[in-house]
């Protein structure tokens, strides 16, 4: 089977045939093709994404394997799903949903067998880390990821999107569907919430 | 409805505000009706948050992400294949096995009863759960997406 870097499709412009690579197409024509039955036509789709699903899986499970895991099978279901997706919506807010009910279920799945808790375990490293502030620096960060794992799910997941994944407040708007007058208030009550959180650790910093 | 100019602190800091509010919002928080301390505080704050970063991926992680990605997409296949066959082929078992005390007259009457109240009770469910499967469906506006 040929994969979706050797293949080409042809549009036929004014001027004549031209062969376009299936991996330059917009996310609309791919999800067409994968709708008439072409499964190659979704590979374009998952390497443009995979990144992205990968890096907000890993925000909220705090795993990296669980991140890879849940971003694939994320992938696999709305794949599943395309024949009832509307090609003229954005592919990406539609995506996400499924792969945050997805790290939803898998925290709720986690807790409820009394896993080690998400605390404990987290993926961030400092951005600047110094090695005379090594201890202070772990244990900063330790309390910041424990902040972020007792707020709310949308809390949580605008905090992901804007401070992990440095989205803008209008991707965010495009990703989650909503006003950006919403992203503005979301975000900021999250960060409040997450600052009460924090304020013994701030109080230590001075 | 009267904005709370509180609640872009958290834009300003962003940058994220129109020249035009961000104007607006450093008159407001010269004359006292944006909270100073509050700005400092979230400004603090942000600056905590942004000095985590995720750790990263390596690269061999995206080299093979869409292969795992496709053998989970055939595993789906295999799966709903596997679940098909195996209904019908239990189903044809219970048949044969319930038929077959059924109508054997040997069998005393009300072990052929039970195999009747067990084959009518099953149809029963079987109808009921498909039923509300499908009221559920059509009106469920979020079909596409499983929780």
């Amino acid at each position: 089977m040929a994969t979706a870097a050797e293949m080409s499709i042809p549009i036929c412009p004014p001027g004549g045939e031209v062969r376009v690579p299936i991996q330059e197409l917009v996310d609309r024509d791919l999800i067409l093709r994968c709708q008439g039955g072409d499964r190659a036509a979704f590979e374009p789709i998952v390497l443009r994404y995979m990144r992205r699903a990968a890096a907000f899986a890993l925000g909220w499970t705090g795993n990296r394997d669980d991140a890879l895991d849940l971003s694939q099978e994320a992938f696999a279901r709305s794949y599943k799903a395309i024949r009832r997706f509307d090609p003229d919506r954005p592919f990406y807010p539609w995506f996400h949903r499924i792969l945050k009910n997805l790290c939803i279920n898998h925290i709720g799945r986690a807790r409820n067998r009394h896993e080690v808790p998400l605390e404990e375990t987290y993926p961030a490293r400092s951005a600047n880390p110094s090695p005379l502030e090594f201890t202070e620096g772990e244990e900063r960060k330790r309390m910041v990821w424990e902040g972020i794992c007792q707020l709310n799910e949308l809390e949580r997941e605008i905090l992901i999107l804007r401070e992990f994944q440095d989205y803008s407040y209008s991707e965010i708007a495009r990703v989650l569907d909503i006003p950006k007058g919403t992203v503005m208030s979301r975000l900021h009550n999250a960060r409040k919430r997450l600052r009460e959180k924090l304020i013994p650790i701030m109080e230590r910093q001075g | 409805m009267t904005r709370d100019w509180n609640e872009l602190i958290s834009a300003y800091l962003d940058d994220e505000l129109s020249p035009a509010d961000r104007l607006e919002f450093e008159r407001r928080l010269e004359r006292g009706e944006v909270s100073g301390q509050e700005l400092e505080e979230m400004r603090a704050m942000r600056s905590l948050t942004k000095s985590i970063q995720l750790d990263e991926f390596p690269d061999e992680i995206w080299e093979r992400y869409w292969h795992q990605t496709y053998n989970r997409m055939e595993r789906n296949t295999g799966w709903i294949l596997l679940s098909i066959g195996t209904i019908i082929l239990t189903s044809y078992g219970a048949y044969e096995f319930l038929s077959s005390l059924w109508i054997d007259p040997s069998e005393p009457w009300w072990l052929r009863l039970a195999v009747g109240c067990v084959a009518i009770g099953l149809s029963v469910l079987f109808v009921s759960v498909l039923r509300e499967r499908w009221f559920v469906r059509n009106r469920d506006p979020y079909r596409g997406i499983k929780r």
